[in-house]
């Protein structure tokens, strides 16, 4: 049987390399140009935090 | 070098290892998808010899892929009522002997570092779910680890930290994000303060799921998104529709082999049956 044979084998499991990939962090946002048309970019003035909606003013 | 081509081999050993499992899930596969990952590895060619000038060898990623997939390769038998084969479980009972769980719980983060925390949460969860099916099991005991932060959903969405001592809790993004990393513990028959947090993180799990996705990151959206799979089945009310999010990841993001897992599980959570 395979497993009676592994348990015989040494095994090397490296424990940092495992918890690396446990631990993976979240995929980096993409830098490929988005889809827009020429001259798009001057409009573009870059990725902000959305604003938070301004309170109504009192009438 | 060689650590990147043992980190390479790992990772690509995990994909073969989810597809197996996503192969039983969906009853294609065979029923003992971690003894065959292994016989597979043993009967292959050997790796790189790690830093250490030890062979590590296919069979210690075999073994790797196994500890990093946690309760997600006995997820199959979990969500389908299959019994789970006798050598299946000595193979599992294998993966956690070649390297013990921690006997003393990591300090949660920001208290300690989050890596070796986030393994002893999969360990518990793996050898939870083994004792589950096959009581005669005996693998190594797993401790439960130090609860999480709690979010506060009026936090600034990027802090880190917090406490679960009252302190003030983490900002959604990041508390999100490892809830995903924590995503093989949204399984059937678990319970433990993750799950707790969870039902308490219903908003800041909608907000992470959603961000995922808009950012293209469909491998964390779908872990995330198996919490909210989680909380659907558990009865828990929420935000977002699951089934259409699950539905948007899929097309955009299957990879056949981790992230389709996420989703097939997510489906079967949400008792809803094919891929």
């Amino acid at each position: 049987m395979s497993v009676a044979t592994l348990q015989r084998d040494v095994l090397s499991v490296n424990a940092e390399l495992l918890e690396g990939l446990m631990a993976a962090p979240e995929t980096a946002v993409s830098g490929a140009p988005l889809p827009c048309p020429n001259g798009a970019a001057i409009i573009i003035l870059g990725a902000k935090e959305p604003k938070e909606p301004k309170e109504p003013k009192g009438r | 070098m060689i650590a990147e081509r043992l980190r390479a081999a790992y990772e690509a050993s995990a994909a073969d290892l989810a597809r197996g499992a996503l192969g039983v899930l969906r009853g294609a596969g065979g029923t003992a998808v971690v003894a065959d990952h292994l016989e597979a590895a043993q009967a292959g060619p050997p790796m790189a010899a790690d830093a250490g000038g030890v062979d590590a060898g296919g069979v210690a990623a075999a073994v790797s892929a196994v500890r990093v997939l946690g309760a997600d390769v006995l997820a199959p038998y979990v969500l389908v009522d299959q019994r789970l084969p006798p050598e299946e479980s000595a193979a599992v009972c294998l993966c956690v002997s070649a390297l013990p769980p921690v006997r003393q719980s990591p300090a949660a983060p920001p208290g300690g570092p989050e890596a070796p925390w986030i393994r002893a949460w999969i360990d518990w969860g793996l050898v939870t779910v083994l004792a589950g099916l096959d009581p005669a099991a005996r693998p190594a005991a797993a401790v439960v680890p130090q609860q999480p932060p709690r979010c506060d959903d009026s936090a600034p969405r990027h802090r880190t930290g917090g406490g679960s001592d009252g302190d003030g809790g983490e900002g959604w993004v990041p508390w999100s994000l490892r809830m995903g990393q924590l995503a093989s513990l949204a399984l059937p028959g678990l319970d433990s303060p993750v799950h707790h947090l969870a039902r308490c993180g219903v908003l800041a799990l909608a907000r992470g799921a959603t961000r995922a996705v808009l950012r293209g990151d469909f491998a964390t959206a779908a872990r995330i998104t198996r919490w909210l799979a989680w909380l659907a089945a558990d009865g828990v009310p929420l935000p977002v529709n699951v089934s259409l999010l699950v539905r948007e990841i899929a097309l955009r993001g299957h990879d056949g082999g981790r992230c389709t897992l996420d989703l097939a599980i997510a489906r079967r959570l949400l008792g809803e049956e094919g891929p």
